[in-house]
């Protein structure tokens, strides 16, 4: 159940570092570290523009029924992963 | 020129043109095709020519007209439009249903309702200036990628419903349910860079909360603020654990009331990640070897649009996928 009283005692928890060793994320810097951790320039920044379908024989199916090739990315691990 | 590589190939956005143009693009786990013994399985290695990392451009049919670390994806598409039109046109082909796929390695849909967030993470680094910037790539020399770690995280409807208050007020403050908290924890804040990407086990999460309070409330929007932190260990005691977590989390959110859905779920997740578990594995030997120590490692969520490639693969932490009921916890949609 969200309180005015509970934001208020999360604050202090905060504040006191309460079971919480890390440090905070600054607010002035979020656009910044997200900019850093999203895909650059050289690297695969265009897998994610592919309509991808979610299996390969949804991905026959359609195939067929389109008159299209597949195009097969065949990976070491998840599909969007790393490797 | 062919790929070779995903950073080499999916950094140019002529490929990606080709493909969203001119073929049905999937992408496979040949982990899971090695394994699962179905005829999507053999299918699957066979038109990936059983190699990880290959590009091939196929038939619906199963011809495997050529891959694309040999040859240009336009010289494979000239192939495709060599072929007899009575090959190559709408229903020409005959692809039965697939029956007895392999539940052990099936895929899978979120379940109905859910929304999907991207994820990248990435080690990070401090310059000269104290700013946090891409760190150096981690991976062995020898493997090719370069490239931020990819992942999606499902967030089910009872999850994200209760984010936002009923009757918002400003300064309102909701704990995330704990499904969504131990999967964010346990399957989007794990060691990707030293091992196969582990989830951490639940009795690993030594301590941690996600909270979002009301930021600001108008007749069409609520915008609310994500905070949170994670304490992760693999020993109660967090000095003698080989391998752990620590970081905090913010973000911000948005809600359109009148659509009833989130139109913005941004958040980061920046933390300190150790690990000292040696990998049989000989690639994760060499890494293992050279002691990196604590590296810090930024974690973003994004919404992934509705429908998108992106939003139609499965979450990957150490193939989640199927470990459904592990990965979605008991939340009510199970």
């Amino acid at each position: 159940m969200p309180t005015r009283f509970s934001a208020f005692v999360l604050s202090v928890a905060y504040a006191c570092g309460a079971s919480h060793a890390a440090e905070a994320i600054p607010n002035d810097e979020f656009d910044h570290i997200r900019a850093q951790i999203a895909p650059q320039e050289g690297e695969s920044r265009h897998l994610d523009d592919v309509p991808w379908v979610a299996t390969l024989w949804e991905a026959r199916q359609k195939a067929a029924a389109d008159g299209k090739p597949i195009f097969v990315f065949a990976t070491g691990y998840h599909p969007l992963g790393v490797c | 020129m062919g790929g070779g590589n995903r950073s080499g190939f999916f950094k140019n956005p002529e490929n990606a043109a080709l493909i969203t143009n001119h073929c049905v693009p999937v992408a496979i786990d040949t982990y899971r095709a090695g394994r699962a013994t179905d005829a999507e399985a053999e299918f699957g290695e066979r038109v990936s020519e059983n190699a990880t990392n290959n590009f091939t451009l196929v038939t619906a049919d199963g011809k495997v007209l050529g891959s694309c670390l040999r040859e240009s994806l336009a010289s494979l598409l000239e192939k495709w439009n060599a072929l007899p039109a009575e090959q190559r046109q709408p229903g020409a082909i005959k692809v039965p249903e697939l029956r007895g796929r392999d539940a052990r390695w099936a895929w899978a849909d979120p379940p109905a309702g859910s929304i999907v967030l991207k994820v990248f993470a990435r080690n990070l680094k401090r310059d000269g200036d104290a700013h946090l910037v891409r760190g150096d790539y981690l991976y062995p020399k020898s493997w090719p990628s370069k490239d931020a770690y990819r992942d999606s995280l499902w967030i089910t409807r009872s999850e994200w419903q209760a984010l936002v208050p009923k009757n918002p007020q400003s300064g309102d403050v909701v704990n995330v349910p704990d499904t969504l908290r131990q999967r964010v924890f346990r399957f989007c804040l794990n060691e990707r860079f030293r091992t196969y990407d582990r989830p951490w086990k639940p009795d690993e999460l030594r301590g941690g909360k996600i909270s979002v309070t009301v930021n600001e409330v108008s007749k069409t929007r609520v915008r609310l603020r994500f905070d949170g932190f994670a304490s992760i260990a693999s020993d109660a005691d967090t000095r003698m654990a080989t391998n752990g977590y620590d970081g905090s989390l913010l973000g911000w959110l948005e809600y359109d009331r009148d659509k009833q859905q989130f139109t913005r779920f941004d958040v980061l997740a920046l933390g300190e990640s150790w690990w000292n578990e040696p990998s049989s594995d000989p690639a994760f030997a060499e890494l293992f070897a050279k002691n990196f120590g604590r590296i810090t490692v930024g974690v973003s969520f994004q919404l992934a649009p509705p429908g998108s490639g992106f939003a139609r693969i499965p979450p990957g932490s150490h193939f989640a996928w199927s470990k459904r009921k592990d990965y979605l916890g008991k939340s009510p949609e199970e």
